[in-house]
């Protein structure tokens, strides 16, 4: 028995991120998108070595072909390479969700500790904002943005990190209303902590899991959309090998060449149900209320 | 090699597609060859059997009518439905070739100042007014009244100065000043009759419920759905009496009624004619047409449009200033590809800068592709290693697409250009309505289509090209000022006599031509698909729709 005791104790000596490495690892969905993340990460870097053709690089003899050995992915309507194109693109819609969406955190989370550990007046204001721009659906709300600011890729950025700013600001706040009141922030503040402080070391740790979760089902929405404003032609310009504006542009050719439009597709598919699942696999495993 | 014999049999497809549409005759005078129809035919139908006068056609269209009101249109699809209801004292046939309508002849003098019209006798408007020198002159006098403020107004307004009934079926009009052009205006959309009935109860019921001497009568129109027209049985371009032995139409010809659906997705459109929902649609999606002309049951089919794209350039603004730069550019841009790439084999490489149907066409050769000479051009002016400009565009599909292809094709030349495509109306703000003059207007490149649908190169020239038209007047958003093309233009406009106006014509294309001010790169094709049971449905070269002899075989 005694022995078994001893076991148990060396057990539980468990940081919070050793337990989380524990539950995560069970959630094999997860898994397998954090893997076709990684390899998306990687990819957007050594996209442009090597890649077969040069994103730019047409051929007016091989217009809309179809998938072969010499193009993998078909060709487009100038006759470049699709494939080519498409693994290019991988850097720009990655970097625009991550841009996007670490801003909309940052400001999202900033709001959200002011207001509520603040309270009063200014949590009034910073909520009320935030309800005004739930108010409108994402989408509406960044074509709104972009239409104010003009089309282009940068723009698009901030469009989408302003619309992802409520929902942090939200969840930063309920989390810290909570924590407002535990005992070890009263203790901080007893010992005469700065605000500063209390926010940032006590109050912000708790809760960095939610944030995460929301950090990671938010990229995959921000790809998402901004895909969709390229789309609409309110982002990338052409000849940029953005997804949502190669699928634009397959749109057209639909009714024969559906490859244009099916590839760029499958790409912009597979990287937000992977960021989809990640996060909820991220879920299952930081949230304490959740049994095994 | 292999592009090569691409283009090659792009350029003879399109070829044979041309051919067949007999646009040599080039005569201002009244030729009344309307029943000779080149459409390919897929059925015959024996004189007699046609089946269309109880059949109701659906046609759908790509967008909505405006007016009825002939002078307050300038969109091609509310002028086409005019053109059914309404006749002009003169028309177009289907090469637009321009022919007698309500006008039997006519006369003017040597200044082209003063013009006699002789009309045609036994017409009715179909609220049964009479169609005589009274009811001529209320519709001359509608066109020059500039109080009116329709969009059209200004078509006519400033250039006519009286008209007089001589007797019941003769007027002379007079003009303020000499205007070549004037019977080539009269063909124009927007000059049909209206029925003086109709004048005299003001502009608000010519756009609601408008009367003429059509070959259909209207019936009702509700914006966004339908508008729906009735065959006029008693037209007289059936009677053969009244068209002096040559009717306009086969007796059997027209249908019973003509419903038009406006739907402004083109897929949908596709579908409907694949479906049988519509019988006819235009124009065809140049992406769709292939796929169309698959289909067992729909009949899809181009033709030659005096619609002509252009690349302009502007010449007050270095690097366009100098005319080898200009040159270069044309030489640098392969129309073949442009015709095979951007208009999926649908056009032709343009040689002059009006269509090939337009009036005084003249033909030069096209700037052969050659990237060579375009960087020893640029190397002469002085940039060796090109520059960089940029190239605004209404942001279309179409355009968009344009626009890459020529960022592509002067890459190849050391010049890159940034592109800046926006939505219409602003652009217009910024190129088309901008107030400074030509070296401090924000425009460096810009394309346009153009066509003029008086079927004269008047109009086809003069708006592009002519000092007068720089904005905000009009669209010389070139700024080329050429006084030799100015007086030219204004020798031609001052004379009726077409020997006179097609030399004129013709030295301006040729200065043109070798000024390069813009890049003529094609000349577009009319597209239509139809249920494949009717024939002679298509285009007119300018874009409008010709259904005038349409006959309907049984299923």
């Amino acid at each position: 028995m005694a022995k078994e005791v001893v076991k148990t104790e060396k057990d539980d000596i468990k940081t919070p991120f050793k337990e989380f490495v524990r539950k995560f690892k069970k959630q094999k969905t997860a898994l397998v998108a954090l893997v076709f993340i990684l390899f998306l990460v990687v990819l957007s870097f050594i996209s442009y070595k090597i890649a077969p053709y040069g994103i730019n690089e047409y051929d007016y003899s091989a217009i809309m072909q179809g998938p072969s050995s010499a193009h993998w992915f078909g060709t487009d309507e100038f006759g470049r390479d699709l494939f080519s194109r498409v693994i290019c693109g991988t850097r720009i819609s990655l970097a625009v969700g991550l841009f996007s969406v670490t801003i909309g955190a940052i400001c999202g989370t900033l709001l959200g500790l002011i207001g509520g550990y603040y309270g009063g007046f200014l949590d009034s204001l910073i909520m009320r904002i935030c309800d005004v721009l739930f108010a409108f659906p994402g989408i509406i709300l960044a074509i709104a943005i972009v239409a104010i600011l003009g089309s282009g890729l940068g723009n698009v950025v901030i469009a989408v990190a302003v619309f992802s700013t409520p929902t942090f600001a939200r969840l930063v706040r309920s989390a810290t209303l909570s924590l407002k009141g535990s005992v070890f922030v009263q203790a901080a503040k007893s010992l005469g902590a700065s605000d500063a402080r209390i926010l940032f070391q006590h109050i912000l740790p708790g809760a960095i899991p939610n944030i995460i979760v929301q950090y990671t089902m938010s990229i995959g929405n921000s790809i998402l959309t901004a895909s969709s404003l390229s789309f609409l032609g309110m982002g990338a310009q052409p000849p940029t090998p953005e997804w949502g504006l190669l699928l634009s542009n397959g749109r057209n050719y639909m009714m024969q060449s559906m490859h244009i439009t099916l590839f760029p597709g499958l790409a912009i598919f597979l990287t937000v149900l992977a960021f989809n699942l990640l996060g909820d696999g991220l879920r299952d495993a930081l949230d304490p209320k959740l049994s095994e | 090699m292999k592009k090569r014999i691409l283009a090659c049999m792009l350029v003879l497809m399109m070829g044979a597609a041309t051919i067949g549409c007999g646009s040599g005759d080039k005569k201002t005078e009244d030729t009344q060859n309307t029943t000779d129809t080149t459409t390919t035919k897929t059925v015959e139908i024996a004189a007699g059997e046609s089946v269309s006068q109880d059949h109701d056609l659906v046609a759908s269209v790509s967008v909505d009518f405006t007016t009825l009101d002939p002078l307050d249109t300038n969109d091609t699809l509310s002028g086409d439905v005019q053109r059914l209801m309404m006749d002009g004292l003169f028309g177009f046939d289907e090469d637009m070739n321009v022919v007698n309508m309500l006008a039997k002849d006519y006369e003017a003098n040597d200044e082209a100042t003063e013009f006699t019209f002789y009309l045609r006798e036994g017409v009715t408007f179909s609220d049964g007014t009479p169609w005589n020198a009274e009811a001529a002159k209320a519709n001359f006098d509608r066109w020059a009244d500039k109080s009116l403020g329709l969009r059209r107004t200004t078509f006519l307004s400033n250039v006519l100065d009286k008209t007089e009934i001589v007797d019941e079926y003769t007027i002379k009009v007079t003009l303020v000043k000499p205007f070549g052009a004037f019977v080539n205006n009269l063909a124009h959309p927007c000059t049909v009759c209206v029925s003086p009935a109709v004048i005299a109860k003001g502009s608000e019921e010519a756009a609601a419920h408008p009367a003429g001497t059509g070959q259909y009568k209207f019936v009702e129109w509700v914006a966004g759905e339908h508008l729906t027209l009735e065959l006029n049985k008693d037209w007289w371009g059936y009677d053969e009496e009244i068209c002096d032995g040559k009717p306009l139409a086969e007796s059997d010809a027209g249908f019973k009624t003509i419903t038009f659906k406006p739907v402004a997705e083109s897929a949908t459109r596709v579908a409907m004619i694949q479906s049988g929902d519509a019988d006819l649609i235009w124009p065809v999606p140049s992406e769709n047409f292939e796929a169309l002309s698959k289909d067992a049951n729909v009949v899809a089919e181009s033709d030659e449009s005096i619609v002509v794209r252009y690349l302009f350039m502007n010449n007050q603004k270095a690097p366009f200033n100098d005319v080898r730069v200009r040159q270069a550019i044309n030489y640098a841009i392969d129309k073949d590809a442009y015709c095979a790439v951007v208009k999926n084999g649908l056009a032709t490489p343009a040689d002059s800068i009006i269509g090939t149907n337009v009036q005084f066409h003249k033909a030069n050769d096209v700037y052969k592709y050659d990237v060579e000479k375009a960087k020893e051009l640029l190397a002469e002016a002085g940039y060796p290693d090109g520059f960089t400009t940029t190239l605004m565009f209404a942001s279309t599909t179409a355009n968009q697409k344009q626009a890459e292809f020529i960022k592509q094709q002067l890459e190849q030349v050391g010049i890159t250009v940034e592109l800046d495509g926006m939505e219409n109306a602003i652009l217009q703000d910024k190129v088309s309505k901008c107030t400074e003059e030509g070296a401090n207007a924000e425009v460096n490149m810009y394309t346009i289509g153009w066509s003029p649908s008086t079927g004269d190169a008047d109009w086809g020239i003069r708006p592009l090209v002519a000092i007068e038209s720089e904005p905000p007047m009009s669209y010389n958003i070139c700024y080329y000022e050429n006084e030799k093309v100015d007086e030219l233009l204004y020798d031609a406009l001052g004379t009726a006599d077409p020997d006179k106006r097609s030399e004129c014509y013709a030295e301006i294309q040729d200065i043109i031509w070798e000024e390069s001010p813009l890049v003529c790169l094609a000349f577009d094709s009319n597209t239509w698909a139809n249920n494949k049971n009717i024939i002679n449905v298509g285009n007119m070269p300018d874009g409008g729709l010709w259904i005038r002899n349409a006959r309907m075989a049984a299923e």
